[in-house]
């Protein structure tokens, strides 16, 4: 492995953390375009037999679980490939699985429950 | 490039060394003191501070709980009872709990990571004199009987100017934001420390623990302190200057303070605990004995806990009216956040039943903590499901179990704290039985006074009330409380009177007296002002295990930096995560100047309370000219090449380095600014979608001239900042000289651009819109103006011969600067003139 391909400081450390930094931007947007969401009254516009907001808060959700799988694979050829100390990569690996369930329970309740009341 | 090449001789003997070391990093006796930036001296301020704001939080509560005790008792009158329930909850949340921590982390930081000191020593210093004089404004003002009285997290309306005319609620916003200063600096000093300021050879995976608890709590400071901090200015502004962000009937919404004080405040409960885990973390293997279990998954379960800790702050609104969907995002994450704590919980029980523990008087504490601290965690899943909260919502179950988290979560493990270090403060052992004893009244008189109170709570009674009949049948409920936290009470005045008999006529310990593993033993007791004689090199996670003869081998001068090099205080700087010698950092001596600007700050906080503007002006520019006074001793005249550290090796200085410890505080610095901003930004996007009575009566009028000149003066300063630090241009005196004075023409025209902006403002008392406008654009304003400043320092800094192709520190600092301004202009000019278009 030459030293260029390495993942050197202070990425490493990003991560470390970016796993969560994901699930802290799904965090964000499924709050916000929730509540701009209901502002605007996007719950009462139907697109694809459901309302556009749990449409587009559905997208949200998966987006950034998808974000989550891509980093993970990423993290695990890391890790695999040695680019960067062995616990960094542990650690950064299962952060982004913890962060990844993280994700997926937050957004659970999406499909089931009521949006703006 | 002039090469030092001259290698500091070694001293002959250990004795020798010492004192060497002893005359340039000790702080003399009397008045000198108050100059004293050395970590273990200002550590132990903290502390002691702490404990004695811990002293009053207790007495206050002593007063709550004697008024209790009895149906309508006639010991306090309601209006005395608001002050002390607020000043408790105030007192041991912003001046003993994070102050303590500030205080431990000050202390061993430094110890643990093989290190001299702090990263910033004069911060240290100045952020304890801001918590002092901010933490006496509160308790003066309790004195004087007009202390905050509107609860300990100050909700608007009630902390509104209508309902609360008097200075009370001024008291809490200017003291507990002048405290936060001292937190947010410590936070920044902390971070920069554990990432640079370690042991040679100590790479991530070999730091104590205890190091990454304090990193990442740190980190949560950093960005779960601005929010408050922005909300405490803007219900400061509202109360002084009528600028309605709170107030509903002008497009104000007190739910905006709810979500700013949360934002914070859930964080800050993590903040708390975290500290005390780490605590737990280094105590609990010394008298398991063995190693922790399950390392990795401690540094994986905090770092997630973190995250997930500012996923709850609504879990504190869910009974305001938000929407079903919006309580199921912070119930879920309410519930996820117990799961990094049980692998905790789990890897200390692991440890505990694959050890022989010993029942010591910390491992006494210890169990106490998992029995009180998993009790309220259980109750916290409790009310984490939206149903059970709406039922127990502002009842004594929820005094109870915040007691149970936070007493259990912090108290209980800095007990075991100060039992398992008082031998490394003092010098002296303790005594067991005494500890055994206060551990008994301290745990059972908690569990009397808190296990009670869930009942109280389950059959009605609210919080923060004065008094109540005797029809409730909450009589001997609160009877029974009240008798266990006397009992508390007691326990806590004979750990008072331990400590004190210890430190007076303890027996003299030997060094290391629980067979600890950790670096901080590997000194002398009580710790000398320079630590380590010679800085050790790491080669695993438990060094004096490895290595049972290094505390001999650092005090005989066998390790780095065995010596003092032209009366300098010097320690080492390692990469990131490999722990490699990356640098030579010099530390500044004691000096003064840290008070000077504390007491200049304090001219501000006091004038600003007090509605003296011209005063607090004056304050604030004396606390600028202050900090720039202190760089007069920082920095290198001359390029000094790589210089020898002993054993063979050699570092360049820190002004020469590439990542230098304050290259990382500005970094950090500008992360918290940016989430000041991102708060202050967030109220005015909020006030516009939730807030009642929007639209606004009138909108911004658009200045294209001004757009125009403020748009080129930040994106001028960022890019003339940024081709002031290239190596051509900084090469030549003359030419990085004019490109500054253009880094500072560029601002003042942004300022120009803004301030002509600021004129188009409609009157920003009438509505919450030009109100958040106006506090936007000052904000971006701010930033300009603080820009001026920058660049000019660059310019005398460079005059001064500070400045060279190797030394390029101060204005690479000061390119950060102009670069965070223009994103903040550029944010800040697309919302106020953005957002109108959107929304209407």
């Amino acid at each position: 492995m030459t030293q260029a391909a390495r993942i050197t400081p202070p990425r490493a450390l990003l991560l470390l953390v970016a796993g969560f930094v994901v699930w802290s931007s799904a965090f964000v947007w499924l709050y916000g375009g929730l509540s701009v969401g209901c502002a605007f009254g996007w719950d009462r516009i139907t697109l694809a037999g459901t309302s556009a907001l749990r449409l587009g808060l559905l997208l949200i959700w998966l987006v950034h679980v998808a974000a989550l799988g891509w980093l993970l694979a990423y993290s695990r050829a890391v890790r695999q490939a040695g680019r960067s100390p062995p616990f960094v990569t542990t650690a950064a690996t299962a952060l982004t699985v913890v962060a990844l369930i993280a994700t997926v329970w937050t957004g659970l309740a999406i499909p089931a429950t009521t949006l703006c009341i | 490039m002039q090469q030092m090449s001259d290698q500091p001789s070694a001293p002959a003997s250990a004795v020798a060394l010492h004192k060497q070391l002893e005359a340039v990093w000790g702080t003399p006796p009397g008045l000198g003191r108050l100059a004293s930036v050395n970590h273990t001296i200002v550590g132990r301020r903290f502390i002691v501070t702490a404990f004695v704001f811990f002293a009053i939080g207790g007495l206050l509560a002593m007063l709550i709980r004697t008024q209790l005790a009895t149906p309508r008792s006639a010991f306090l009158g309601p209006e005395i009872y608001n002050q002390i329930f607020t000043m408790h909850g105030t007192v041991m949340m912003f001046l003993f709990a994070i102050p303590m921590f500030e205080g431990l982390a000050f202390y061993l930081l430094p110890k643990l990571l093989g290190a001299r000191d702090m990263a910033f020593p004069r911060m240290s210093a100045y952020g304890y004199w801001c918590y002092l004089f901010g933490g006496s404004i509160l308790v003066v003002g309790l004195a004087l009987g007009v202390a905050p009285d509107g609860g300990w997290f100050m909700y608007t309306p009630l902390s509104s100017k209508t309902y609360t005319p008097g200075i009370n609620a001024d008291l809490w916003l200017i003291g507990v934001t002048f405290v936060e200063i001292s937190a947010l600096s410590a936070a920044v000093e902390i971070i920069v420390t554990v990432l640079k300021l370690r042991a040679p050879g100590m790479s991530l995976d070999k730091m104590p623990l205890l190091a990454w608890y304090l990193l990442v709590t740190a980190f949560m400071m950093l960005f779960g302190f601005p929010p408050l901090i922005v909300g405490s200015i803007l219900l400061e502004v509202e109360r002084a200057f009528g600028l309605p962000f709170f107030d509903p009937t002008r497009g104000g919404d007190p739910l905006l303070w709810q979500h700013l004080f949360w934002l914070f405040g859930h964080p800050e409960v993590y903040i708390i605990f975290l500290p005390a885990a780490g605590m737990v973390t280094t105590i609990l293997p010394v008298f398991a004995g063995r190693e922790i279990i399950g390392y990795t998954w401690i540094v994986v379960s905090i770092v997630a806990l973190a995250f997930l800790s500012f996923g709850l702050w609504v879990h504190h609104m869910f009974t305001v009216g938000i929407p079903h969907l919006a309580l199921a995002f912070f119930s879920s994450a309410s519930t996820a956040v117990a799961v990094p704590t049980a692998v905790q919980i789990f890897a200390w029980l692991g440890t505990l039943a694959a050890g022989r523990p010993r029942l010591t008087v910390p491992m006494l504490f210890l169990l106490g903590f998992f029995f009180v601290f998993v009790a309220g965690g259980l109750t916290g899943v409790m009310l984490a499901i939206v149903p059970f909260d709406w039922q127990v919502h502002d009842t004594h179950f929820v005094v109870a179990h915040l007691h149970y988290v936070l007493v259990g979560g912090f108290v209980f493990p800095m007990m075991a704290a100060a039992y398992y270090w008082l031998p490394h403060f003092t010098g002296r052992s303790t005594r067991h039985g005494f500890g055994v004893t206060v551990f008994w009244l301290i745990f059972a008189g908690f569990n009397l006074t808190f296990l009670v109170m869930h009942w109280t709570g389950l059959v009605g009674m609210p919080r923060r009330v004065y008094t109540y009949g005797t029809e409730t049948g909450w009589e001997w409920l609160n009877l029974i409380s009240s008798f266990g936290s006397f009992l508390m009470a007691i326990g806590f005045a004979l750990f008072a009177i331990d400590v004190l008999m210890q430190w007076r006529y303890g027996r003299r310990t030997r060094r290391n007296p629980w067979r600890a593993e950790t670096l901080e033993w590997a000194m002398a007791v009580p710790a000398p002002s320079y630590n380590f004689a010679s800085l050790p090199a790491v080669s695993s996670r438990a060094p004096l295990a490895t290595e049972p003869q290094l505390p001999a081998h650092l005090a005989a001068g066998r390790g780095y930096l065995p010596f003092v090099r032209d009366g300098r205080m010097e320690t080492l700087a390692v990469g990131l995560v490999t722990g490699q010698i990356e640098q030579v950092v010099r530390l500044p001596n004691r000096t003064l100047l840290p008070l000077i600007t504390a007491i200049a700050t304090g001219v501000f906080f006091v004038s600003v309370l007090f509605k003296l503007y011209v005063p607090a002006l004056v304050g604030a520019a004396a606390t600028l000219a202050m900090f720039l006074l202190w760089t007069r001793t920082t920095g290198d005249l001359q390029d000094r090449g790589a210089m020898p550290i002993g054993r063979g090796e050699s570092a360049a200085p820190h002004t020469e380095a590439m990542a230098p410890p304050a290259l990382w505080a500005m970094a950090l610095t500008l992360a918290a600014d940016a989430t000041a901003f991102a708060s202050l930004a967030f109220g005015l996007v909020f006030l516009w979608v939730v807030a009642p009575n929007w639209p606004p009566p009138a909108l911004l009028a658009v200045d294209p001239a001004a757009t125009v000149v403020a748009v080129v003066g930040f994106v001028g300063a960022a890019l003339v900042g940024r081709i002031s630090v290239r190596p051509a241009v900084i090469a030549v005196p003359r030419l990085r000289d004019r490109v500054l004075i253009g880094v500072a023409a560029a601002h003042v025209a942004a300022l120009a651009g803004l301030g002509t902006t600021m004129l188009e403002v409609p009157d920003p008392t009438r509505h919450a819109y030009p109100a958040a406008t106006m506090m936007v654009l000052l904000y971006a304003a701010f930033h300009a103006a603080l820009g001026i400043v920058f660049a000019l320092y660059g310019v005398w800094r460079s005059r001064a011969g500070f400045v060279s192709p190797a030394r390029s520190l101060d204005l690479r600092i000061g390119a950060m600067w102009h670069a965070a301004t223009a994103a903040i202009g550029a944010v800040s000019l697309l919302l106020v003139h953005g957002l109108p278009v959107v929304m209407t």
